[in-house]
């Protein structure tokens, strides 16, 4: 799941035709049935009768799942409002929940969800029954919407991690066998520029969440929650160890710089500039559709490693479906979110539109993961994801508000990247600022020691 | 094209004859306002307190509040009365200083461009018999009819190192690979975008100045013997002032405000961070870091600044006058 | 100057047309140097347009892959409007729509309240004008931008975001219309014509409607075209207060395809899509401008002399 700022325009909505249809239906049994408010009170759920509707805030078009809960209950109607992606509508969620006005669910991606879990606007579904469905989701991902004991959000999306590259390219210039620890990365990479002075092996992006998945493997954590007490990482061991390497990079000049997943980006990748990258699997739809030019041509190998012989993954992403506590009908919000989850059509069609890897250990298991991927020259890379989604490092947090962490901690990437400073010392700048931050608002927090 | 002469003999008298202040006020024997003919400044005075002074004043209102939490913040917060803390946040904040000082340089880039490039154009077109005179106004003025937004995203395509026509133009005149959306090119560049878009808009500002001069000035200078470019110096710019006061303080007003051309370029380069400019800082404190209240005090200081640099600057533009 | 004393001055230059400008004494190298530089500085405005129109008629392959300043091999401008006006249901007509509406519609009332403040400022005396017209000035020191956020948190407390309303009211305000329909109603609206019609019997709002009004013609012009393009390049006041996409003007639609073209689902086409977007938001503008020269070219010079 992207975090962008990006509003995504590009959705087909929804046939007008269906909305109508069913505010119509609506209307007209409400009419019919002497403006009777009964459907409101009872269970929530609504009959065939007197079907409830409930909004969903989401910027991946899942008509076609909602199309399949409505027939299988047809006592509860979806609203589907396709809204940009990330940041704008987070934006807007979070002056819906202060003005009392929020959707009934929504889609919020799992490092800003604490965030939303902290405004106190998001519904506890563990009092509908989430705790009964947590086995069946892997375990970083259900640490990720728990909090006091409570459950805040079903994890829907992941964003397990591979290692993409151009064989083409690699092979011409000597890189023959993949690098399967970071240290050989760095090391392919000068040899690489070496050998193609305008190219470059891999990039170094001011991209806070790529930071973030590399100190999450490397065994890092930005945020622990020690008691009632935020302990803040950004300068812990592993993070400085992470931010030599990359700095490493920097001034060797063996680096792409641009920001990952815009068009300088993508440009660097079609015109060869840019040879590899280390990325999570939603990024296969975004190089068919923006780098057509490199089709055939990349490869998925596993995610190098910060230690030989080891496995620890993290993520670059992942997504969650949320009640918000001011729906009206709660137990038919918690309904449509649990069946979106569980039920095997819809982890079908939800894979389908474009949500990314599952998260549930039965939706990994459906047949549309285990494909050969024509981009990737035929290569099925399924393997690769199912074991990294397994072995991510299982404890990391995002913190209370990590909207603000990003904002800022990209900035500062950005001027460390542009030779204002190194990376350790934004890294710094932001312990620094983050502390101040959580403070001024009176919550505990206290630098890792 | 209205003449020199039309202008004088429509409603505007003898504009060049008097020593030029401004806001002049004419003391007329005035009506004293009935209720009826108030009714013509109410819808006016309505909209104008509903959306400019109430929301400068809810603004303040909110600059003062603040959000507290406690333990880990997971549970709701409550508001609180902060006092001068997110003014005391803003100035002390780093990202803000660095804003203000981008637009001090950005300001100092853009205007003199601007307003000098109008100015030496608008005396071109005054002082010689070129041909095709009207339609080069009309291509200067063109830029000014592309709103600001389309303007940048026009732009930011130009500047795109794998798109733009003037990344060649330039390598192959042998400056190299120029990246014009570099952390050192990148305030250039969105200068390039505000003066394109406006020259034309002031140069014909003043040129409807320059053409309001009467004839009879010029041919007094020319009895003397002034060469045409004394003749610009000597009674064109003079008459310019007033004119030329202006387009500078909406120069500075919006460069104080820049927003828009920011905000396109962020999507394409990391140069360009989401705190670049003060406006864009409060907009993103608003609505990606959820913080309203520090968003609302970085707006009225925006305010107070801007109202304070243009009260200078008119103080002292007419201080100078009167001397 | 007669004819025979201008061709009598070196390089034998004519006197400059019946504009009345002072005769030109260029000598001829001189001024193919002028023209010269007039014509960079043309190309320096008209390149971008140029490229526009270039770029509209590519697909998103050849604009990566040709020359920005002229045609690929294909000419696919029909296809890309097709796709752009079809593109999420005609949603790009909408767009048009609600720009008219914004800018067009809010400019014109815009410039009718700002007529009848600055002719009540110009022509009445109250207690405490010089002090309102003071505040009206200060808001014209207050550009858009800075207030689109205060005006957002505003329309929050009343839950009126996101609509219609939240981003067209507060662009009735015009501060600086106010100013420039006073000083021209000062030295523009004789107060004698409106003694006489006083006399007559004619009330207050028709004195002001017929004659007043028909005077400041010119003003209003310029003020509708300064509300107008103020409202078109406001682009922080329906991006903070718009949800609804059905509701934003083409600037914001523009902006939102533009940050969306490298996002996931997005069509293949969406850059030149984008282009073509800014094709047709561009040239529609332009046209109206160069046909209604004859009236903003008068009005500009009111705000120049008064100021």
């Amino acid at each position: 799941m992207i975090k962008t700022h990006l509003p995504a325009v590009w959705r087909p909505l929804r046939a007008p035709g269906r909305i109508a249809a069913a505010l119509c239906a609506v209307a007209l049994l409400a009419a019919g049935c002497g403006g009777s408010s009964g459907s409101s009170a009872s269970g929530n759920t609504g009959t065939a009768q007197h079907p409830v509707t409930i909004t969903v805030w989401d910027w991946v078009n899942s008509s076609q799942a909602i199309s399949l809960f409505e027939k299988s209950h047809p006592g509860i109607r979806v609203k589907l409002d396709i809204v940009p992606a990330g940041a704008p509508t987070y934006a807007k969620m979070f002056a819906a929940i202060k003005a009392g006005n929020a959707p009934d669910v929504g889609l919020i991606e799992l490092d800003t969800l604490p965030q939303f879990v902290a405004t106190g606007g998001l519904l506890n579904i563990a009092n509908y029954g989430a705790d009964e469905i947590k086995n069946q989701f892997v375990g970083w991902a259900w640490n990720q919407v728990s909090f006091n004991g409570g459950v805040y959000a079903l994890p829907l999306s992941a964003s397990p991690i591979g290692y993409h590259f151009n064989q083409t390219l690699l092979k011409k210039y000597g890189i023959n066998t993949v690098p399967t620890t970071y240290a050989q990365l760095a090391a392919d990479a000068k040899i690489y520029h070496e050998r193609n002075p305008s190219g470059y092996l891999i990039d170094v992006p001011p991209n806070t969440n790529y930071l973030a998945l590399l100190t999450w493997q490397a065994g890092g954590r930005w945020f622990t929650a020690k008691g009632n007490t935020w302990q803040v990482g950004f300068t812990s061991p592993q993070s400085h160890m992470v931010a030599n390497y990359l700095q490493g990079l920097i001034n060797n000049g063996d680096a792409f710089t641009d920001m990952s997943f815009l068009t300088p980006w993508y440009q660097g990748l079609a015109s060869g500039e840019l040879a590899s990258f280390v990325g999570p699997q939603w990024a296969d739809a975004l190089l068919a559709q923006q780098v057509g030019s490199q089709s055939g041509k990349f490869r998925v190998a596993e995610a190098p490693q910060w230690v030989a012989g080891d496995q620890v993954d993290g993520q670059e992403g992942g997504g969650s479906l949320a009640v918000f506590k001011d729906t009206k009908y709660p137990a038919a919000a918690y309904t449509f979110v649990q069946w979106m989850l569980t039920n095997p059509q819809a982890q079908v069609l939800n894979y389908e539109s474009g949500y990314g890897w599952p998260t549930t250990t039965s939706g990994a298991k459906i047949p549309q993961l285990n494909q050969p991927i024509p981009y990737f020259g035929g290569q099925n890379p399924d393997a690769i994801y199912t074991k990294s989604n397994q072995t991510t490092e299982q404890n990391w947090q995002w913190g209370p508000n990590y909207n603000s962490v990003s904002t800022d901690l990209n900035n500062y990437l950005a001027q460390a990247l542009s030779g204002h400073g190194t990376i350790w010392q934004a890294l710094q700048q932001e312990e620094a600022t983050e502390l101040q931050e959580l403070k001024s608002q009176g919550i505990s927090a206290e630098a890792a020691s | 094209m209205v003449t020199k002469d039309q202008f004088a003999a429509a409603a505007l008298p003898a504009a060049a004859a008097r020593p030029h202040r401004p806001h002049r006020r004419r003391q007329k024997a005035g009506n004293s306002l009935t209720w009826r003919s108030a009714g013509l400044i109410v819808p006016f005075a309505v909209i104008f307190f509903l959306f400019l002074i109430l929301p400068i004043g809810y603004a303040v209102y909110q600059s003062f509040l603040g959000q507290q939490s406690s333990g880990l913040g997971l549970g709701p917060s409550t508001t609180v009365f902060a006092g001068l803390s997110n003014y005391w946040s803003a100035i002390t904040s780093p990202q803000f200083g660095a804003g203000i000082g981008r637009i001090a340089i950005f300001g100092l880039i853009n205007i003199p461009l601007t307003i000098g490039l109008a100015l030496l154009f608008a005396l071109i077109l005054d002082a010689s018999a070129i041909p095709c005179r009207g339609l080069f106004r009309v291509i200067y003025f063109l830029p000014y009819a592309i709103p600001g937004v389309v303007g940048g995203i026009l732009w930011a395509f130009l500047y795109q190192p794998q798109l733009s026509p003037y990344s060649d133009m330039l390598s192959a005149l042998g400056a190299g690979q120029v990246n014009l959306l570099s952390t050192n090119m990148v305030i250039w560049s969105i200068a390039n975008i505000v003066v394109w878009e406006f020259a034309g808009y002031n140069m014909l500002i003043l040129t409807a100045t320059l053409n309001a001069i009467p004839a009879e000035q010029y041919e007094a200078a020319r009895i003397d013997g002034c060469g045409r470019v004394r003749e610009a110096i000597r009674i064109k710019i003079p008459q310019l002032r007033p004119a030329l006061v202006m387009t500078v303080l909406f120069a500075i007003i919006g460069t104080l405000q820049l927003f828009n051309e920011p905000l396109v370029l962020s999507l394409v380069t990391k140069s360009v961070t989401t705190t670049y400019t003060p406006n864009f800082m409060s907009y993103t404190e608003a609505f990606s870091n959820d913080d309203y209240y520090f968003a609302a005090a970085i707006s009225v200081i925006l305010a107070v600044i801007t109202a304070a640099l243009s009260f200078i600057f008119l103080t002292v533009v007419n201080r100078r006058a009167a001397r | 100057m007669s004819p025979a004393q201008a061709r009598s001055l070196p390089g034998g230059s004519r006197r400059a047309a019946s504009t009345g400008d002072p005769a030109s004494r260029i000598a001829w190298p001189n001024k193919a140097g002028l023209l010269l530089v007039l014509i960079l500085f043309a190309a320096y405005c008209l390149l971008p347009v140029w490229w526009l129109v270039v770029s509209a008629t590519k697909n998103s392959a050849e604009l990566f892959a040709t020359s920005g300043f002229w045609f690929a091999h294909g000419f696919d401008l029909a296809s890309n409007l097709r796709e752009l006006f079809d593109f999420q249901s005609h949603i790009f007509e909408r767009w048009i729509l609600n720009t008219l509406g914004y800018a067009v519609i809010g400019s014109a009332l815009a410039t009718l309240f700002a007529a009848g403040a600055g002719y009540v400022f110009a022509k009445y005396r109250f207690t405490g004008r010089r002090f309102f017209f003071a505040v009206v000035l200060g808001g014209v020191l207050l550009p858009p931008n800075v207030l689109a956020i205060p005006l957002y948190l505003l329309f929050s407390q009343v839950h009126a975001t996101n609509t219609y309303w939240s981003v067209f009211l507060p662009s009735l305000v015009s501060p600086f219309g106010v100013y420039l329909c006073r000083i021209y109603a000062e030295a523009g609206v004789p107060d004698e014509l409106l003694e006489a019609a006083r006399i007559d019997g004619a009330g207050e709002i028709y004195v002001f409607r017929s004659i007043a009004l028909r005077l400041m013609r010119p003003a209003l012009i310029t003020v509708f075209l300064f509300q107008l393009v103020a409202i078109w390049n406001n682009v922080l006041l329906p991006l903070v207060m718009l949800n609804d996409q059905h509701l934003y003007p083409i600037t914001l639609g523009l902006y939102s395809m533009y940050a969306s073209a490298s996002a996931i689902g997005a069509p293949p086409n969406a850059t030149a899509l984008v282009v073509t977007g800014v094709l047709v938001s561009v040239i529609p503008l332009i046209i109206a401008f160069i046909a209604l020269q004859r009236y903003w070219r008068g009005g500009v010079a009111v705000g120049a002399i008064r100021g």
